[in-house]
Order: structure tokens, then C-alpha cells, then sequence
């Protein structure tokens, strides 16, 4: 028996265990039995538990209404904007969705909501807490906060710069696809793959669900391909279309306007540089250079090549600001980030160990990461005339052409020594070589293909179509075939998909064609008897016998929002408050993590702010605005029927005309509402029943998803 | 239209929408619950997110609260629910402890709830009191998302070393919540 002395330093050993998440299961039952051994134990156990959660709780803020004054300097600056105190009201409004959205569905089969969090939403028949329809991810502390003042890179003193206005950086111009790809070598590549998928079905014994009808596949194309849901008239316009091939005509129609290219820059600017706005990056100049690239349909191998090597002012060649965003702190961030982006590999672990689960060892690490060090990026401030001061103009990538290798430490203390190498192609250490000149030059030699490059691209291109990747994370890839770690499902069809890509000279909007052809993209998302154990949100391996579920983007959901409602018609005059309002509401959704990495995390994939948001949003309010010119405000004063402006309603929603049972539903609302007029304090117009049904149609579950 | 859901002619599952003052009482101890959560589930990640489904269903049964009686009582209730349906989903999971001890634990922290709150304010002047150098060592560890593990490997100590360090600076911590309790008593 211990003394009581001892028995209290064991106790607070084992606390501090499970406060550091070390204790065993042996220590948790050490911990039982000391506690319940005595009152006082019990009361040290409360205590410390407490101690250790009240440090965690008030130092994370997240919940908090009360705001800590606990530490007198914040870690870092983080945002999370979505708990405001004020917003909390509108959860109740989230709980009302809930109800109409069961009420008006039943029909709908209850799905697991794809997201990053591969818990499945729990449905206990026996509970009395229903699971909420809408996906209720926990929100999860962000991870790894570290700061990212980088003292050895950047340069932070402002250095005055002779503004002479010489435009070094020229803006990419627009280059035709090398390979003049035919329909006959589409038809081709798709006969191909969908032979690969009939095998594999077979093997896995999985049947394909059906194919998916009209309204299902035009408005999951239009939210890939141009990131909305199609207006009614698209829709109609689908519908009634009667050729054959209009699903590839559609295809084509959409890859040539505007919306493509600026919807894939969006997608892609996020990767690259992030939601989070730095001062020193020009996201918009960057969004150009992306957009007119894909306008332009270049090649994607020389798109990488323009972004790794760039140089020159942020504002003037766009492509620097990738490098601007992620140089700092030795360049990890830039090097874990080309290395799982543009190459599906995850380096950041072997910053600091050979990675135990691929075969990146540490030493590759920084073989990669040398051949950013020769690059510095420097402020340029410019002194103002009228004030005297001096004002952050640009940052510009310089390189310092300096040669050698670079030096690096082991988890065991030893200094080591890199040379710059990537994936087995030696670069030259002088310090005359180039060293990113010399990385473009190998990924744009059309002699030496470049399978990772391909598999990476496809294989995200693949899971933004089809709703899961073919390895899970998708940038998480082996690096050959020969590398055990993290296999494909389906590494036929990976191989098959990279050839393509290469063959075609990188061709992007080719190999978006030969998705958008393919069998599993014309299924349907309802899962069958058959489609069980397949779904990659488990963590299951994905068979691609159905379309798997994606959570609309933020992006996503504002532009579709906008396009059903035309809610920015209402108020707001020009494209340029249009795209800062946008903007401001976009905001609301990033957490960055301020990690070694420069991650951050988008908080929109079905969590409650983004109910939160819906409900109770001032863009809602607006959606719901019956002043005309609004997509509502035109629709009460026109001379339809009741019935057939709930079917536009629905249409405008959700792009599908309601069933029968919802039809019914639907005009239950409307006409409740005129009876409700005479509740105090709402006064109700004519038009209440119509907002009423739409509110609930924006926030249907069936909504925010894309099918 | 306002955008409380208020025009919404359907019948919310609890009938009525949580008043003014069941809102603020919910903020107000938002912080409560998840420190009680987490003495049953010593995890702050787990904590968090069975305060989520908790917070859900606590909305939702707003109108079974009745005003005037125990807040935290009524919500704790509601908690421990959530933490048995979240165990009763991890229970493979061997770092657990038995219901019995749960029992114990829980039952102390709702009778001693003011006592524990009172204790969470001392711990910011017991913060202000520390050496420069172990205040920041905390605060770093305690920020968003840190582990001892990876502070560990940013600062190029020996985890041990930092676990041994962030030990002591927590039980200094708690005995000067103690003798700061023990004057003011």
C-alpha cells in the first residue's frame, strides 16, 4: 500500500500522462483504482482534468463566449468567425430545416454526407436523438500551430525600389495544346476506361446503380465543370434537348465559356495558395494567370513549369505568388506543397524522419526542398509622393544564385547533406544553374514523361468528378509502382487515365472530357442493395458503381445560391462589390492552421456554420427578397399557377421537378403561410408562402450537395 | 423576412424556439459542460466533439427546459447521454474508464460544480504568477491544436524532456489554485 504522499505523486504522473495522451490502458485502470481509493484522489482527479481542460478550452477560444483573457498575447492569429455570439440563434432555425427537410423527403434515401471526417453520422433507432439530416462534422481544434516568421528568408526590412515600371515577368500567353486531340481519340480513351470499370465491377461483384436521369447529371455538371447549379432555362434547355450525344455536347458547351476557367482557377488558387489572404500574395493576379491558362487549355505540365519557376514582380507574372506564399520558413511549406500537390506525394513528415509509411525518405525532403533555396522573395515599397510615406507595393522572386548543396539534421543530431534531386533527376549544385529553371525544363521535356506528375493530376481530377479519388487521402500516392505505401483501388485505371493524359501533351480539358464520357460519371449518386461497402467517406474503398456525394464548396454554395436566387440583383450595383461581398462571405469558412505546411482548413464541409451561415446569412435574407429582378420577385408577380411556380421553385432549387408526394407538401407550406398571416410582429405578404418554401428548399440538405 | 426561422409554418421538434434567456444560458455555460464532458472522456478532441451533439440536442429540447431551475443540471444530464452513446460507439477502444468510475466522477463534478468554477478563475492570476519562460512554454502547448509531442519536435527537445517540464509547471499550477483557494477561505 503506498503512502498517501505517494499515492498523490503517482496520481499526478498518470494525469500528466493523459493530459499528453501517453497513458497506456494499464495507467487509465491505475488511475480508476487510486481514485476511487479515496475522496480526496477523486477530488485531485476532478481538479486536474479541469485544470488541464480549462487551459485547453480558453486557449483554443473556439466556443467561448467569454473571451479569455487568460494569456496576454493570442498564439496566433486564427479565424474562426462562424460561432459568433449572435449566430448561435440560428441553430434553432438549423433545427427547423431538419424537420422540413424529413417532412418533405421521405422518399430520399438517407445518405451519409461526404466530407473529410470519415465518421459515419450515427442512427441509433433505439436513441431518442435522431441523427440531424444535416452533417454534423465536430468541429476539431485546428492542428499544429506554429508561427510562420520566417527570419532567415524573407526580408521584412522595406527596401525602397526605383519603380521603373520594365515589365519583366510576361503573363503566360496562351498556347494551343500541343496534341491535337480528335472525338475519335476520345471515343477512344472512353471506350477504354469503361472497359477497365466492366472488369472491375465483375471482380468486386459490384453492380452499377442506374444511370443517373437529366436533372441529376445537368446540375452535377454545371457544379464541376463552372462551380453552379444550372438556372431553369439550362435546365430546360437539357431537358429538351433530344440528340444523343447531348451529354457531350454539354460537356463542350461548358468547357468553352469563361465560367470553366475561372471556376478551375478558383479551385486550383485555393490548393496553391489558399483561401487565407496574405498581404504579400496578389490572389488576384494569381487567379488571372490561372484562369487565362486554362482558358487557353495549356498544357498542364508547362502550367506546374511557369508556377515552380517563376520570378519576377506578384503583380506583374502571377505565377510567382505561389512561391511568395510559401517560401517562408525555409521553404518547407513550398516543398511540401509542390511535392503533394503537383506530385500526389506527402513529404512533410520526412522534414524531420524518413517516413515510416512511404518510401520519401529525409533526404529526398531536401534534395526537393534545395531547389527552392536559391530563390528569395523581397518587399518592394514604394515612398508616396503626397504622404512621405512609404506603402507595400509588390514582392518580387529573386534568385540568389548561389550553389552547393544544402545541410540538414537528423532525428539523431547528425548533419547531413543534400544535393538537389527530384524523383531520380540530378540538377545541377552550381551556382550558375537555375535550379527551378532546370526542375521546369525536365517536367516540360516531352522525352521524359512524367508519370507522377500525370497520376497526381488525374487522380484529383478523377475524385473532383466522381466524388472519391483513387488512393484516399488523393495526395497521398505511392510514388511508383514498386512503393508499397497507400495503394490505388484502381491502379489499372490510374495508369490508364495518366497515359492518356501524358499522350495527349498534359491535355486538361481532354482528359475532363474523358471523365465527364465515362460510365461511372453517368451513374446515379442513389446507392443500391449492391453499392454497400463502397463508400470512400468510411474510409471503405470506393467501387465507382454509383457517383459518390460531395459537399458543395463554399465557392460552390455561394454561386449557386446567387444563381438561384438572384439574390446580388437585388441590391448590389456592380461586379466589383458583387465579388467583395462574395469574398466576405467566403471568409467566414477558412480556419487557417498556421502549420509548418501553410495548411489551412475549409469549415464548410457540412458543419454547422454552414448551416448556420444559410439560415441566418444576410445573403439569405436577400435571396428571399420579393423586390423585382430577384429570381422570387419575378415569380410571384408572374401568371403561372400555384402549382406551376412550386415546380419552378423546385426547379431553381434543386433542378428536378418534385415528385407527387412533395408536390402536395409543397403547396401545404404555401398555403399555410397566407393563414399565418396574422401572427403578431411578422407581417406577411402575399408572397410568405413562396419564401417560406424556398428558404426551406435552399437549406435542404439535398441542396448543398453535389449528386 | 427575418432569417430566425420564424415564418417557417412548420412545427419545430421542441414546439417553441429557445427564448433570449435560454440562449445566453446555453453561452454561459458552454464551458461548464465541456469541462464536465471532459472529466468522463479526458480528451479535449473528443470532449469538443461530444459538445457538439450535446449542444444539438440541448436546442432541441429548449422548450423541456423549465426557467428557474438548474441550468447545468438539466444540460449535464443531456451530456452524459451523449458521452454514453459516444462510449458505447468507441467501446473497443481500451483507453476508456469503467461506467462505475464514471458514475463517481460525474456525480462530484455536478454536487462540486461551483467549486470548480471558482477554482477556474484563480487559475489566471496562478498563470500571471508563472516564470516568464514557463508561461510561454504553456501557452504554447495549450495553443490551438498542440500536442506536447509536436511542441516537442518544433522546439528540438527530447519529448521526455517537455513532458517533465509541462508536468511541472501544471501541478505548480494547481497547488497555487490550491493555496490561492485555501487564503480565500
Amino acid at each position: 500500500m503506498m503512502s498517501r504522499s505517494a499515492a498523490h505523486e503517482r496520481l499526478m504522473t498518470l494525469l500528466d500522462a493523459v493530459c499528453e495522451e501517453r497513458a497506456s490502458a494499464a495507467d487509465f485502470a491505475e488511475i480508476e483504482r487510486l481514485v476511487s481509493a479515496s475522496t480526496e484522489a477523486r477530488w485531485v482527479y476532478l481538479t486536474y482534468i479541469d485544470l488541464h481542460g480549462t487551459l485547453s478550452w480558453d486557449a483554443c477560444g473556439g466556443l467561448s463566449v467569454t473571451p479569455s483573457e487568460m494569456f496576454a498575447t493570442t498564439p496566433a492569429p486564427r479565424r474562426i468567425n462562424v460561432w459568433a455570439p449572435g449566430v448561435v440563434l440560428a441553430i434553432a432555425a438549423c433545427v427547423v430545416a431538419v424537420a422540413v427537410g424529413i417532412a418533405m423527403w421521405p422518399g430520399v434515401p438517407e445518405v451519409p454526407v461526404a466530407g473529410n471526417n470519415p465518421a459515419p453520422v450515427e442512427n441509433d433507432p433505439g436513441s431518442d436523438h435522431p441523427s440531424m439530416e444535416i452533417a454534423t462534422t465536430p468541429k476539431r481544434p485546428v492542428k499544429l500551430p506554429q508561427t510562420n516568421d520566417s527570419d532567415t528568408i524573407r526580408s521584412t526590412d522595406p527596401v525602397i525600389a526605383i519603380h521603373n515600371g520594365s515589365p519583366t515577368a510576361p503573363q503566360p500567353t496562351p498556347t494551343a495544346p500541343n496534341v491535337n486531340v480528335t472525338h475519335g481519340s476520345l471515343h477512344r480513351a472512353v471506350a477504354d476506361l469503361d472497359r477497365l470499370f466492366s472488369e472491375s465491377w465483375q471482380r468486386l461483384e459490384a453492380r452499377p446503380t442506374i444511370t443517373a436521369d437529366n436533372s441529376e447529371w445537368v446540375r452535377r455538371v454545371y457544379l464541376d465543370l463552372i462551380g453552379r447549379i444550372p438556372t431553369v432555362p439550362e435546365v430546360e434547355a437539357f431537358q429538351n434537348d433530344t440528340s444523343a450525344d447531348k451529354r457531350r455536347k454539354l460537356v463542350d458547351s461548358l468547357l468553352d465559356g469563361g465560367d470553366y476557367a475561372r471556376n478551375f482557377a478558383g479551385v486550383w488558387s485555393n490548393l496553391l495558395i489558399g483561401r487565407h489572404p496574405q498581404q504579400r500574395v496578389n490572389r488576384p493576379a494569381f487567379d488571372k494567370f490561372l484562369r487565362m491558362s486554362f482558358a487557353a487549355n495549356r498544357p498542364w505540365n508547362s502550367m506546374v513549369a511557369d508556377i515552380v519557376s517563376a520570378d519576377g514582380r506578384t503583380d506583374q507574372n502571377g505565377a510567382a505568388n505561389f512561391l511568395v506564399a510559401h517560401l517562408n520558413n525555409q521553404a518547407v511549406p513550398a516543398t511540401a506543397i509542390t511535392a503533394r500537390v503537383f506530385l500526389g506525394i506527402q513529404v512533410q513528415c520526412a522534414q524531420c524522419h524518413n517516413n515510416p509509411l512511404n518510401d520519401m525518405k529525409q533526404a529526398a525532403f531536401w534534395e526537393l526542398n534545395s531547389l527552392f533555396q536559391q530563390t528569395d522573395s523581397i518587399e518592394r515599397w514604394i515612398r508616396d509622393p503626397r504622404t512621405g510615406r512609404n506603402d507595400y507595393a509588390f514582392t518580387e522572386l529573386i534568385n540568389k544564385s548561389e550553389g552547393g548543396p544544402i545541410y540538414y539534421e537528423t532525428q539523431n543530431g547528425l548533419m547531413k547533406v543534400a544535393y538537389p534531386r527530384y524523383l531520380g533527376h540530378d540538377i545541377d549544385a552550381s551556382a550558375q544553374t537555375n535550379r527551378r529553371s532546370e526542375f521546369a525544363r525536365i517536367i516540360t521535356d516531352g522525352a521524359q514523361p512524367q508519370p507522377q506528375l500525370a497520376a497526381a493530376f488525374v487522380n484529383r481530377l478523377w475524385a473532383h468528378f466522381v466524388g472519391a479519388g483513387f488512393t484516399n487521402p488523393i495526395d497521398d500516392m505511392p510514388i511508383d509502382t514498386t512503393d508499397p505505401h497507400n495503394p490505388p483501388s484502381h491502379p489499372e485505371v490510374l495508369d490508364h487515365l495518366s497515359k492518356e493524359f501524358i499522350a495527349s501533351g498534359y491535355d486538361v480539358k481532354h482528359i475532363i472530357r474523358v471523365i465527364c464520357a465515362s460510365a461511372p460519371y453517368q451513374l446515379s449518386s442513389h446507392p443500391t442493395a449492391h453499392s454497400t461497402n463502397d463508400d470512400p467517406t468510411n474510409g471503405e474503398l470506393p467501387t465507382f458503381a454509383r457517383a459518390y456525394l460531395k459537399p458543395m464548396t463554399a465557392e460552390q454554395l455561394y454561386d449557386s445560391l446567387v444563381t438561384a436566387t438572384r439574390a446580388h440583383e437585388s441590391r448590389v450595383s456592380d461586379w466589383e462589390a458583387a465579388e467583395e461581398q462574395r469574398q466576405k462571405w467566403m471568409d467566414q469558412f477558412v480556419v487557417s492552421l498556421e502549420n509548418d505546411e501553410n495548411d489551412e482548413q475549409g469549415t464548410l464541409s457540412g458543419t454547422y456554420a454552414q448551416a448556420l451561415m444559410l439560415m441566418n446569412g444576410e445573403l439569405i435574407e436577400r435571396a428571399l427578397d420579393l423586390s423585382p429582378g430577384t429570381f422570387l420577385g419575378e415569380l410571384i408577380r408572374d401568371e403561372r399557377s400555384e402549382t406551376d411556380k412550386i415546380r419552378r421553385l423546385c426547379v431553381a432549387a434543386l433542378s428536378r421537378q418534385p415528385t407527387a408526394k412533395e408536390l402536395a407538401a409543397m403547396q401545404k407550406i404555401v398555403r399555410e403561410a397566407g393563414v399565418a398571416k396574422n401572427r403578431p410582429g411578422t407581417p406577411r405578404g402575399p408572397g410568405a408562402g413562396y419564401q417560406d418554401l424556398f428558404w426551406a428548399l435552399l437549406n435542404a440538405n439535398e441542396f448543398a450537395l453535389v449528386h | 423576412m427575418t432569417a430566425t426561422g420564424t415564418n417557417v409554418p412548420m412545427d419545430s421538434p421542441s414546439g417553441e424556439l429557445p427564448t433570449d434567456d435560454f440562449v445566453s444560458l446555453f453561452s454561459r455555460y458552454q464551458r461548464r459542460l465541456f469541462l464536465y464532458i471532459l472529466t468522463q472522456v479526458p480528451s479535449p478532441v473528443d470532449a469538443e466533439e461530444i459538445l457538439q451533439e450535446t449542444s444539438v440536442v440541448i436546442w432541441r429540447k429548449a422548450a423541456q427546459f423549465q426557467p428557474g431551475t438548474n441550468f447545468f443540471a438539466w444540460a449535464s444530464q443531456v451530456a452524459n447521454f451523449e458521452v454514453m452513446k459516444y462510449r458505447s460507439r468507441r467501446k473497443r477502444d481500451k483507453l476508456q474508464f469503467s461506467d462505475e468510475f464514471l458514475e463517481q466522477v460525474a456525480s462530484e463534478a455536478v454536487a462540486r460544480a461551483d467549486e470548480l468554477e471558482v477554482r477556474r478563475s484563480a487559475l489566471m492570476t496562478c498563470i500571471e504568477k508563472l516564470r516568464p519562460q514557463d508561461r510561454e512554454l504553456i501557452q504554447q502547448r495549450y495553443a490551438p491544436g498542440e500536442t506536447g509531442k509536436n511542441l516537442a519536435e518544433s522546439m528540438h527537445r527530447p519529448a521526455n524532456s517537455v513532458y517533465q517540464s509541462l508536468g511541472r509547471i501544471r501541478r505548480s499550477l494547481w497547488e497555487c489554485i490550491q493555496r490561492q483557494l485555501a487564503v480565500e477561505n
